[in-house]
């Protein structure tokens, strides 16, 4: 199905609520500006085209969105030199978001200037390239719908890879976990033995503790998961950022009340971990 | 994940991040209760987005051109891609080699493209002249081997009228199967749909109407 189709292709079902048949519609409204924006575009290759797209004022510009059209468009026709023209564009216009992201995700990082001036390049050239991939595919029909939130995804996997890659991935953000109250730390790291003598199991039953981490850091728990395995996110994410119970936890996410224990554990201990690490960094 | 799996994570976080610039405070476990399946991709994507992404300026006008360092970080990224692209097309050596990479028989390609076997057969041996071939049968072909038509065409280009496209893939045929001497003696199209016992009159009509359409 094309993408002109699946703009124009409405659904609400009864029993939707209203809430999500407000969220459709929406949605279909949106779809069908960006439709009638593409349509209503001058033929592509006049001059009109090319004055339209490369409008440097944000209030009169075609959106990303529909630019991605025209590449796609471009590379359809064969024109190599027009979906680059079109290419620019979108770089330049995404350019300021991308430099700032691509200094803040190293920006607690230990680096010499010229070391972070080569890294934010680098991590620049790897989101482009990724921008690129994504663009000129004409499978990926959300970059024609949102190409913002697109983007935000790309420079997740990208932040992501590029941290492996420089084996940065546990060493950022020390500061951020110093916080990690140490009461909830050390209680967690002591094996308890249960009646059945199970010692990999922990209760997690410092409610204070818990409280204290959801009142003062909620703001900073976000970060303190990102770098945890996916499967542990989720659980660290309810309980310490939503404040929910480890019973509710459990009920949400259709699995056990002994994973989640067994989970969180598992996660504490990580944290723990990259705090020993950060340790023994900060003292030489 | 597959490519359905991406999209529909997609437009789960993209709700979720119109509800945080709305002003709205939504809670990521009815998220995550509305989408267990897809529980951990959000939860990532959430934790990512309160992090590094939420703080970050959005789109803005073109104004001053790009420091040095960004340019050229982007022309590198524009090269690789282009390269990655061209490499793709090395795989087309034969169409057999990329048959077997598709999992096809030649039966079967046949099949998807409307042709019979022994026309396949002379296709796959170039012994059919690229001129005399119409565009719809390249397409059928980008089609059915899921390549880009240019690198279809540029398969039975002549050797001595390849395009720079071709030229690379000739240059990469170190394990080519077939002998391509000069001056091999082509048939046209319509000849071999003529000679083919295999394809039915229906086949043969429907192709002649389209040599017809293209003038060939």
């Amino acid at each position: 199905m094309c993408l002109m189709e699946v703009f124009c292709v409405v659904k609400f079902e009864s029993t939707q609520s209203k809430e999500s048949s407000d969220r459709d519609s929406e949605v279909t409204r949106r779809r069908c500006v960006l439709a009638d924006v593409y349509t209503t575009l001058p033929a592509y290759g006049s001059l009109a085209f090319w004055s339209a797209v490369e409008e440097a004022d944000l209030q009169g510009a075609v959106p990303l969105e529909v630019l991605v059209r025209c590449v796609r468009s471009a590379i359809a026709q064969g024109d190599d030199e027009g979906r680059n023209r079109i290419l620019e564009v979108i770089f330049q216009r995404i350019h300021m978001s991308n430099e700032y992201w691509a200094n803040s995700v190293l920006k607690t990082a230990p680096l010499q200037a010229d070391e972070r001036k080569a890294l934010v390049s680098d991590l620049y050239g790897d989101l482009c390239e990724c921008i690129i991939r994504a663009v000129i595919d004409d499978k990926r029909l959300f970059w024609e719908e949102n190409f913002q939130h697109c983007l935000m995804f790309e420079r997740k996997h990208v932040y992501r890879s590029f941290m492996r890659r420089e084996g940065r991935w546990n060493s950022l953000d020390g500061k951020r976990s110093e916080r990690i109250p140490r009461m909830l730390v050390e209680s967690l790291d002591q094996p308890a033995q249960l009646a059945d003598g199970d010692t990999y199991e922990l209760n997690v039953e410092d409610e204070k503790a818990q409280k204290e981490l959801l009142a003062v850091e909620q703001e900073d728990i976000p970060g303190l998961i990102l770098h945890l395995p996916d499967r542990l996110k989720p659980i660290v994410l309810l309980i310490f950022w939503e404040g929910r119970t480890e019973k509710d936890t459990a009920k949400i996410l259709g699995i056990t009340d002994r994973t989640v224990r067994n989970r969180l554990r598992e996660a504490i201990k990580l944290l723990h971990r990259e705090l020993e690490l950060e340790r023994e960094f900060a003292n030489g | 994940m597959d490519r359905e799996q991406e999209e529909a994570i997609l437009r789960i976080t993209a709700q979720y991040v119109d509800e945080v610039r709305a002003g709205q405070r939504p809670k990521v476990s009815d998220y995550l209760a509305r989408y267990p399946q897809y529980a951990d991709e959000i939860a990532d994507f959430v934790a990512y987005y309160h992090t590094v992404e939420v703080d970050l300026p959005g789109e803005t006008s073109i104004t001053t051109p790009l420091a040095e360092n960004f340019r050229i970080a982007i022309g590198s990224a524009r090269k690789r891609v282009l390269q990655a692209e061209a490499q793709s097309t090395h795989k087309l050596t034969t169409l057999l080699v990329t048959l077997n990479n598709q999992r096809l028989t030649p039966g079967q390609l046949a099949d998807k493209i409307s042709l019979s076997v022994d026309i396949v057969a002379k296709l796959e041996q170039r012994k059919i002249a690229a001129s005399s071939i119409p565009k719809e049968m390249y397409k059928r072909l980008a089609e059915a081997l899921q390549q880009p038509v240019r690198a279809i065409e540029a398969y039975f280009e002549p050797l001595s009228g390849r395009s720079s496209y071709r030229q690379q893939v000739a240059e990469t045929q170190v394990g080519y199967q077939v002998n391509e001497p000069p001056g091999i003696p082509t048939q046209s199209f319509r000849g071999a749909l003529e000679e083919s016992v295999q394809l039915s009159k229906e086949q043969k009509q429907g192709w002649y109407d389209m040599l017809d359409h293209e003038g060939l």
